[in-house]
């Protein structure tokens, strides 16, 4: 009996000990939010960090606050949207970081150290590859890393994005048609559409430069990816160079001369991102080509769509096919984040960025947003699904192909005065590099 | 089950406590939370006060500043200059900003950060001053921008607006003047002003939701994007709860960056166009009163813990106890086991030797023989008395003795107490001396049984603990006031026995204790007996007193409420003591049942055997049974008027045999009383048998008087006859030979008056008999010899031995010639003599047929009715060959006296029997018809 009584007393107290045990561990160890990460600084500091960009509203990063405040609860983060700050030539972010309340991580986007104060970005930039700093830049993508002459990384992609076609699967199942996988069938597909009543068989952004560039700039970017004569040309624009362009600009101009596409109808839209996700919700829209960027917000606009809200569909991101073997992955960098090496919040900024960059933290960010990471353990949105099943040998990596930005512009330009028929193929090939990008 | 009621009760408090604080909890909460809101929500409101006091402060400054450049015409750089000089809070800024040029560009105060030199301003890009400019705008007190990024020097500011008019080259030209104020510093001034709510923040968001000033815990750009961004809405609740924003006060719950409910307060700020002030708060810091609930699970927990801790306890207690008297009750069943075990295995052959015993007395004419077998029963009712100690000590102390109280004959209970008491004090050599009060009332209600028990009990202790001197048995009585019909009846035994010391008196009341157990151990006795007594004496109100000197005797007395029925004295009590005294060895049947027909049923012969000699005297017709199947099968050929069943049979016991005579199908017993017999006498059986359904019990040994009695009981009325009339008045236990009856020669009761009783008289008769010829042998030859003397001595003897046997006639011959011998008359001795010695022989011959007729003569004799039923069963029996059966009617018959004029035909049928030459039996039957 009186063993008894002492074993159940002496179970009785463990479990309200082990009970106090565990309140007070909530307290201690509240579950961190990535195991890897070990916190360098004080804890119980207090920091403060503010983050600007474009972005008018960065979800995904204030999750990442409220992770990174797990360790650091006494941490202020904050983000903050400037004006005029993807606009080149506004200086603002040059000015913002001359100013008395400077950022101390700010967007960078692979062209805007050629922007007139992208000299003064770099400069405020700090070499992020440095290894005192601790960050591990082995999780991303080696082609996606950029050093300057001087060897340094000034900016970590966060985003990348990549073309392609959003695709009303529900449209598909309905009239019994699969998704095309060739450009055969991409044209084929479309005719069958067009043919049971759909107006706008596929449809793409309003501004003409970037309408076909789903189509287009990948298809383009393959022809001259393993010829490094002719990026080299291309680049200083030397003569005869448009006619690295002529495969691609006869393929835009083929599949504009179908009709399926309806730039009129395009340029109705207000902008390349919330008018094109709202016109896509509205169902009725069986391709539509976007970037990454555009599917990014995709998510946050089907409660926004009362169309959407009341007919929702299923929909994914499709690679565009824009040859009998199928499309392409090309990716590109979206967004990455730099550090302001004259921060006064430099420590904690630097912590940020070790505990941000790594595999977990960066497809979480994606995969939030609807981006595609930069991560080399990618871990892609279902959304994105059908890129999963492109090879290896489909997948171009734009900044590792080194086409100058005004190269692009260049190109994109030929490529809509051609859609547009403005210009015959020969003639946007004969004006390549004397093309207004106005 | 009332397990689970306590712990579901137990459960359902502890629920019900918390429940209740929970809810109490709650309800403050809730009171406090509305309390709070709506103070909060004045907070708010009294900062939209101070909001709109601070703007339109700014904005006056604004003001001014257009007032005087427009009052002195100021060019840009007078403009310029002035408002250079005019600013004074740090960080602040003026700028002029033209809105014809279609970029807003103009100038600042601030040089630009990127250059010094550069004091340009230009907002293309940033869309800020379209509401600035609007009609709208222009009917509110405070113009001011939304909050954009200072084109100067990359801030995040807000500008107090208002258009002045410029000298621009001999022209005028309209412009803004903008007072420029980076967001950062009126976040600092925005701070809640009630101390009570640390936590609280504030931000101010124009009518589009964009934020004039952001707090922290505000995300995105835009208030209802963030809204939008972590709370579960769709367009239509989004555009509600902008409508609710944008257009009055009030509170809100929203969740934050972290999903964590916040409250909000919003109010307009009046003087702006459509800005509206919203103070924020985390839920969890506004609750003033909030509910622990880790601390409400940690106690839940803990009142669980306690509960299983209790119930633990209380199941392991419970076990215990349950497991204790589970073993009591085991114990108790094996105590009862062994009781009736015991009572069975001693009983059963008890009843043989006591009924035996009871045979020998009733038949044996060896008067040693008959002292021995006195013995025998004195000592096994002395036996039985043990045995039935231990078993009324198990029904007190099953508390199922009860006490039934019947109308009793209290001289007949004085005469068997002193009957018993006297038997065993003479047998010691003690005195015993009685002391009734003659005008004690005869005829009182109680339980007299137990009342005899009780007094039995003390007597046989003072007999039992007296060596020497004697014992006083004393009865009286006193009436009780008031009661008339009830007396206080006084009993006490007396005797000059070893006596008790002070210290052993409470030990007489222990059960199975004997005082002075190494002194008395020669003394027989289980140690129950006071106890028994006092038990007894109890529960019949009334309890024993004892008081004793050791070495000199005791006194043990009781006085006990008795019912008066009838007013009798009980009188001279010695005279019908002796007379039943006189009476006591006589066995006479209660009644006579030739015409009743019982079974009984034991699978002991010699218990059989007993039961049908117990009843020999009462002429009924006894079929036996060895089994519970045997009696099935006779119960279910023949109509009996009782059957006596045993319980305890190999096979198929009494209860089974019992259960299947119900079922058994035209059951010719259906209605037939059937009386267990039984050697368990242990508490409890009564109920047993009757439940069984049987009418009754009888315990063994079987008490003759017990055994007439429940035959008497069950035995139809209209079979029962009053016993044979008593031939022998003077010895009942004797049956004179019917024979003798028809002898003239000799008077039977004369001759038993002469020999003392019945038995003494047959014995004399047969020793008259026996001798007769060697004296006629002697008289012939004294005679032959010329002995006169000799002759005339043993004709004396003669005379005296008929006279003896009531041999009147033959005697007073015998006196003559006695006469004549002793006058020496020899001529009439010689004519006379041969005629005497003729009739003394004849008559000898005569008596000597008691020698070989004497036992049939003791059997009852058959009538003609139960001859011929007999006959008419054998014939039965012989058509369908049941030679058993036949066997057993033969048995029967030969416990009876047979007609004369029957004797020859049972001759041949009982040699059928024993020679087995059943198929002769049908002819021997109809011998007599033919």
């Amino acid at each position: 009996m009186k063993r008894t009584m002492k074993t159940i007393t002496a179970a009785a107290l463990t479990v309200i000990m082990a009970a106090g045990i565990a309140g007070c561990a909530e307290k201690i160890t509240q579950d961190p939010g990535k195991a890897g990460f070990k916190p360098s600084l004080d804890t119980n500091a207090a920091y403060t960090m503010k983050v600007v960009g474009h972005y008018s509203n960065f979800e995904t990063l204030e999750e990442e606050f409220n992770r990174f405040t797990e360790y650091y609860p006494n941490a202020v983060l904050t983000y903050t949207a400037l004006d005029n700050y993807s606009k080149s030539g506004s200086g603002i972010l040059s000015t913002a970081l001359a100013g008395s309340e400077a950022p101390d991580i700010f967007f960078t986007y692979p062209w805007i150290y050629d922007w007139p104060d992208g000299g003064k970005i770099a400069e405020a930039s700090e070499d992020l590859s440095d290894p005192a700093l601790g960050i591990d830049l082995s999780c991303i993508r080696d082609n996606l890393l950029v050093r300057d002459d001087d060897g340094r990384i000034l900016s970590v992609p966060i985003y990348t994005t990549t073309y392609g076609m959003l695709v009303n699967e529900n449209i598909f199942e309905k009239e019994g048609l699969t998704v095309p996988q060739t450009y055969s069938e991409l044209v084929s597909v479309c005719r069958e559409l067009k043919d049971k009543g759909y107006a706008y068989p596929i449809m793409g952004y309003n501004k003409g430069t970037d309408l076909l560039d789903p189509l287009f700039d990948p298809y383009f970017c393959a022809q001259i990816r393993a010829d490094r004569k002719a990026l080299s040309d291309l680049n200083e624009m030397r003569e005869g160079a448009g006619e690295y362009m002529r495969s691609a600009l006869e393929l835009a101009a083929d599949f504009m001369s179908y009709g399926f596409i309806d730039a009129e109808e395009c340029s109705k839209l207000e902008n390349n991102y919330e008018a094109v996700i709202l016109r896509f919700f509205e169902g009725d829209v069986p391709m539509m080509f976007a970037t990454g960027n555009t599917v990014s917000g995709t998510q946050k606009r089907e409660s926004m769509s009362e169309a959407f809200t009341a007919n929702p569909f299923s929909y994914s991101f499709f690679p565009v096919p824009s040859t009998e073997e199928g499309g392409y992955f090309l990716n590109s960098v979206s967004l990455s984040f730099s550090v302001n090496r004259n921060s006064n919040n430099l420590e904690i900024s630097n912590e940020f960025m070790r505990f941000l960059i790594c595999s977990d933290e960066l497809n979480s960010m994606a995969n939030g947003k609807r981006m595609v990471p930069p991560c080399k353990d990618m871990s892609l949105n279902s959304v994105y699904a059908p890129f999963m099943d492109i090879d290896a040998g489909r997948t171009i990596n734009q900044s590792e192909l080194g086409l100058l930005d005004t190269t692009s512009s260049q190109v994109s330009k030929a490529c809509w005065l051609v859609c547009s028929g403005v210009m015959t193929v020969d003639e946007a090939i004969e004006n390549f590099g004397s093309l207004s990008t106005e | 089950m009332k397990k689970f009621l306590i712990v579901s009760a137990n459960f359902i408090i502890i629920f019900a406590i918390i429940f209740f604080v929970i809810r109490y909890a709650d309800d403050k909460r809730n009171e406090s939370s509305r309390e709070q809101t709506e103070y909060f929500l004045a907070s708010t409101v009294a900062m939209e006060r101070v909001t709109a006091n601070y703007l339109e402060g700014e904005q006056h400054i604004c003001d001014t500043w257009a007032n005087t450049i427009n009052a002195y015409r100021m060019t840009v750089d007078e403009a310029m200059t002035f408002l250079t000089s005019a600013l004074t809070v740090q960080g602040a800024s003026a700028q002029i900003i033209f809105d014809d040029d279609g970029i807003y560009s103009g100038f600042s105060t601030e040089a630009h950060k990127t250059d010094p030199s550069d004091r340009t301003v230009s907002y293309k890009g940033i869309d800020i001053f379209t509401d600035v400019f609007s009609e709208k705008m222009e009917s509110t007190t405070v113009q001011v921008t939304r909050t954009y990024t200072n084109p100067v020097n990359g801030l995040q500011s807000l500008a107090f607006c208002r258009t002045v008019t410029l000298e621009v080259d001999g022209t005028s030209r309209k412009a803004l003047v903008l007072r420029v104020l980076p967001v950062s510093i009126l976040e600092k001034k925005w701070v809640f002003p009630n101390e009570d709510y640390e936590d609280a923040e504030i931000s101010i968001i124009d009518s589009d939701g964009s934020y004039m000033i952001r707090s922290s815990s505000f995300k995105n750009s835009n208030f209802f994007e963030f809204y939008r961004s972590y709370n579960k809405t769709d367009s239509s609740g989004l555009a509600g709860f902008e409508q609710d924003i944008t257009t009055g006060s009030g509170t809100k719950t929203i969740l934050n960056s972290k999903y964590e409910p916040c409250l909000i307060s919003y109010t307009p700020v009046l003087p702006t166009n459509g800005w509206t002030l919203i103070s924020y708060i985390p839920e969890s810091k506004i609750r003033t009163i909030t509910i622990d609930w880790f601390f409400t699970a940690v106690i839940f927990f803990a009142l669980i813990l306690l509960l299983i801790l209790d119930m633990a306890v209380f199941l392991k207690i419970s076990r215990d106890l349950r497991i204790a008297a589970q073993k009591a009750e085991n114990a108790n069943k094996a105590k009862t086991y062994f009781l009736s075990t015991m009572s069975h295995d001693i009983r059963t052959p008890m009843n043989s030797i006591l009924g035996m015993n009871e045979m020998v007395l009733r038949e044996c004419r060896d008067e040693e023989i008959a002292a021995y077998s006195e013995h025998i029963r004195t000592s096994g009712n002395t036996l039985l008395g043990l045995i039935n100690d231990i078993l009324d000590f198990s029904k007190i102390e099953a508390g199922k003795l009860d006490i039934l109280n019947v109308e009793y004959d209290l001289a007949s209970v004085l005469n068997d107490l002193v009957s018993m008491a006297q038997n065993a004090a003479e047998a010691k050599g003690l005195g015993f001396a009685v002391n009734i009060d003659r005008n004690t009332p005869k005829f009182l209600n109680g339980d007299e049984i137990r009342i005899k028990q009780a007094i039995t009990n003390i007597l046989s202790n003072a007999v039992k603990y007296t060596k020497r001197g004697m014992v006083t048995f004393s009865i009286g009585y006193d009436d009780i006031e008031g009661c008339p019909d009830d007396i206080m009846l006084n009993v006490s035994v007396e005797d000059t026995g070893i006596g008790i010391k002070e210290e052993d008196i409470d030990k007489l009341f222990a059960a199975f204790q004997r005082v002075d157990e190494v002194k008395n151990r020669g003394i027989e006795g289980t140690g129950l007996g006071i106890t028994i007594t006092q038990s007894l004496l109890n529960m019949m109100g009334s309890a024993l007193d004892i008081k004793s000197e050791y070495g000199k005797g005791s006194v043990f007395s009781f006085s006990l409420r008795q019912h008066v029925v009838k007013r009798e004295a009980v009188g001279e009590y010695e005279t019908a003591f002796r007379r039943s005294v006189a009476e006591r060895k006589r066995y006479k049947e209660k009644f006579t049942a030739p015409g009743a027909h019982i079974l009984v049923v034991d699978d002991t012969p010699v218990n059989i055997t007993v039961f049908k000699s117990l009843l020999k005297r009462t002429g009924m017709s006894i079929d036996a049974a060895e089994s519970g199947e045997e009696c099935i099968r006779m119960a279910s050929l023949s109509k009996y008027d009782m059957i006596f069943l045993d319980h305890m049979m190999p096979e198929k016991d009494g209860i089974e045999t019992m259960g299947e005579l119900k079922r058994l199908p035209d059951n010719p017993n259906a209605e037939t009383p059937v009386v267990c017999l039984t050697a368990n006498a242990v508490s409890g059986m009564r109920e047993m048998y009757l439940e069984a359904g049987f009418d009754d019990y009888i315990t063994k040994p079987i008490d003759p008087d017990a055994l007439e009695t429940a035959i008497l009981a069950y035995l139809p009325k209209n079979k029962i006859m009053p016993p044979e009339p008593e031939k022998d008045k003077d010895d009942g236990a004797f049956v004179i030979p019917e024979f003798l009856y028809h002898i003239g020669e000799i008077n039977i009761p004369e001759g038993i008056k002469h020999c003392g009783s019945a038995a003494a008289y047959i014995d004399t008769i047969k020793v008259y008999s026996e001798t007769a010829a060697a004296n006629i042998e002697e008289i012939e030859r004294f005679w032959n010899n010329g002995d006169i003397r000799r002759t005339t001595v043993k004709i004396h003897a003669l005379k005296s031995t008929s006279r003896i046997i009531g041999a009147d006639g033959l005697g007073a011959f015998a006196e003559k010639l006695e006469k004549a011998g002793n006058a020496g008359d020899t001529e009439r001795l010689a004519d006379e003599l041969p005629r005497l010695l003729s009739d003394y022989r004849k008559l000898t011959e005569r008596l000597a047929e008691i020698e070989k007729n004497g036992r049939e003569e003791e059997l009852p004799l058959i009538s003609d009715e139960e001859l011929r039923d007999a006959y008419t069963a054998m014939l039965g029996f012989s058509d369908t060959l049941d030679y058993d059966s036949m066997a057993h009617v033969v048995d029967i018959l030969s416990g009876y006296r047979i007609p004369d004029r029957e004797l020859p035909r049972w001759e041949k049928l009982r040699n059928a029997v024993v020679n087995f030459d059943y198929e002769l039996i049908p002819d021997i039957l109809s011998e007599g018809d033919e």
